[in-house]
């Protein structure tokens, strides 16, 4: 699922954010990333659904080497991955439904022709009654829930999570773990940054650590 | 919801972007002088091919006043002479009253009663086969006094040089106003994609392809262009009709410009030149603010 040999990366002529990183996630695995605030996990996240390219060793998603892509391919493989961010990343201009629905019209369908499986998980999430509002309507909680039904609309192979409870209380938190766990027991590969470490405790997930220097250890 | 979402889902790029409406104004001025250029090419070109046309068509002989020359024998001699010439179609003499008219604008009416006005005549030229013209010439000098012929030619290689000259010009405001046009659509592309980064990033996320993304950029800059063409077309349109009816082109009076410019015919020309402003509008809006986002896509890529 995720293979990474050696890699280096740094942004521009800067330092390495990541050095000699080794890595290799199976189908169906959860794990856990954590790490002291500019250690790289976000810089990590960002190689994997292929918006960096490494300047050393090779970097493979499913199954792809990252730095081999055309625009179109990684268009396609992306569709593939599911993102979640903290700061939810939302369309203001959009409805709910839109929101959600946006990566299954980005992958050339009709807007209202998956409206099903667009409303089953806006149920699933717990905002069905909302599907009509717009972003900026919702808790930071809810807004969540939203970013996390549109990264799973496309059935995606991999989910990546980079820090999805930074911005909301431990509560909600909890419920936002276990939607994420529920996609790894339906089989999807789950890697979720997080400074969480009770929220890691509770999930029983493996963990890789990433130190200062961009060094993991797992 | 569901209805609600097929019928009409919201644009992925909001429509009623600032950058927008400041082009599809600026735009809409530009197509106004797109189609005031349309039109004042299509004037020149018609009206300079109208009179250069009209000059080819004909030659005129002028027969001079003289003293002790029998004026009619000398019309006579010349009318036989010049229907037996081989690429004259007709040819028939003005009566002395069509010339004194000619000369009453300068003149003043009735001054020219005492004035030895020459004697015109028309010759009706085949522009397919003409007469040898130096021939004619020296045939009716040899054998009328006082003749002469002016075989329009001159004047003809003075209007198709002004008419080539104006056109020229006329093309020029054209393709200074496109120019104008494209520079103007490239920086409010690049202001919309600055003002849509985040959107362009999450559909990156989301696994937009750069065509998908360029479509979404394509409706809004072609609804704009579109808008700015029509009111510009129309803008252009209404000046012409303005100028046409209010400025006395239609009275026959100030030198009866309308038959000059001959507009009955002409309508059709300039209501096709004008319906093209809106297209190169789109088109432009369309193609310009395409190649700025893939640039942009290319460069983050």
């Amino acid at each position: 699922m995720i293979e990474l040999e050696n890699v280096g990366l740094a942004y521009g002529n800067g330092p390495d954010i990541l050095q000699n990183v080794y890595l290799h996630i199976g189908r169906g695995d959860l794990r856990f990333l954590t790490g002291a605030s500019g250690s790289g996990k976000s810089t990590l996240l960002r190689l994997l659904f292929l918006a960096l390219q490494p300047h050393q060793g090779m970097a493979r998603v499913l199954g792809k080497d990252v730095a081999s892509h055309t625009p179109q391919s990684r268009a396609r493989l992306r569709r593939k991955l599911g993102v979640v961010f903290q700061d939810f990343r939302l369309l203001d201009h959009l409805t709910i439904f839109e929101n959600v629905e946006l990566p299954l019209r980005a992958a050339g369908g009709e807007p209202g022709k998956h409206t099903n499986d667009v409303n089953d998980l806006l149920d699933w999430v717990g905002l069905k009654e909302r599907a009509r509002d717009f972003p900026n309507t919702l808790s930071g909680g809810e807004k969540q829930r939203v970013a996390i039904a549109r990264a799973v609309v496309t059935k995606p192979e991999l989910i990546l999570a980079d820090e999805p409870t930074g911005n909301v209380d431990p509560a909600m938190a909890k419920r936002l773990l276990r939607l994420f766990l529920e996609l790894n027991r339906l089989g999807t590969t789950v890697l979720f940054a997080t400074h969480d470490k009770h929220l890691i405790e509770r999930s029983g997930g493996q963990v890789i650590h990433l130190m200062p220097g961009g060094r993991l250890s797992q | 919801m569901t209805t609600a979402s097929k019928l009409n889902p919201s644009p992925i790029f909001p429509n009623a972007a600032a950058h927008l409406r400041s082009l599809a104004m600026t735009m809409a001025v530009m197509c106004y002088l797109a189609g005031l250029a349309v039109v004042s090419l299509l004037i020149v070109q018609h009206t300079a091919r109208a009179w250069a046309e009209g000059l080819s068509h004909e030659a005129t002989v002028q027969l001079q006043h003289l003293s002790n020359v029998d004026e009619e024998q000398e019309l006579t001699k010349a009318l036989a002479l010049i229907k037996s010439t081989r690429g004259v179609i007709s040819a028939a003499a003005l009566d002395k009253s069509a010339g004194a008219k000619l000369l009453e604008p300068w003149l003043g009416k009735g001054v020219t009663d005492d004035l030895p006005i020459p004697r015109l005549i028309r010759i009706a030229i085949d522009e397919h086969n003409p007469p040898d013209f130096a021939q004619l010439e020296a045939t009716l000098t040899a054998k009328v006094k006082g003749v002469s012929l002016d075989t329009h030619r001159r004047w003809q290689a003075q209007l198709s040089r002004m008419g080539t000259s104006l056109v020229f010009l006329a093309s020029l405001i054209l393709a200074l106003i496109t120019l104008a046009s494209v520079i103007l659509v490239s920086y409010t592309a690049r202001g919309v994609i600055a003002a849509n980064t985040a959107i362009i990033e999450v559909l990156e996320l989301v696994g937009a392809e750069p065509r998908f993304i360029s479509r979404q950029n394509d409706k809004q800059f072609f609804t704009t262009g579109l808008f700015a063409g029509v009111i510009g077309m129309f803008a252009s349109l209404l000046t012409c009709a303005a100028v046409y009816y209010g400025g006395g082109f239609t009275d026959g009076s100030a030198m009866d410009l309308g038959a000059m410019f001959n507009f009955e015919n002409f309508g059709e020309r300039v209501i096709a030149g004008l319906a093209l402003v809106p297209l190169l509008a789109t088109l432009i809006a369309v193609w310009v603010s395409r190649l700025t986002l893939l640039q942009h896509l290319k460069k983050n890529s």
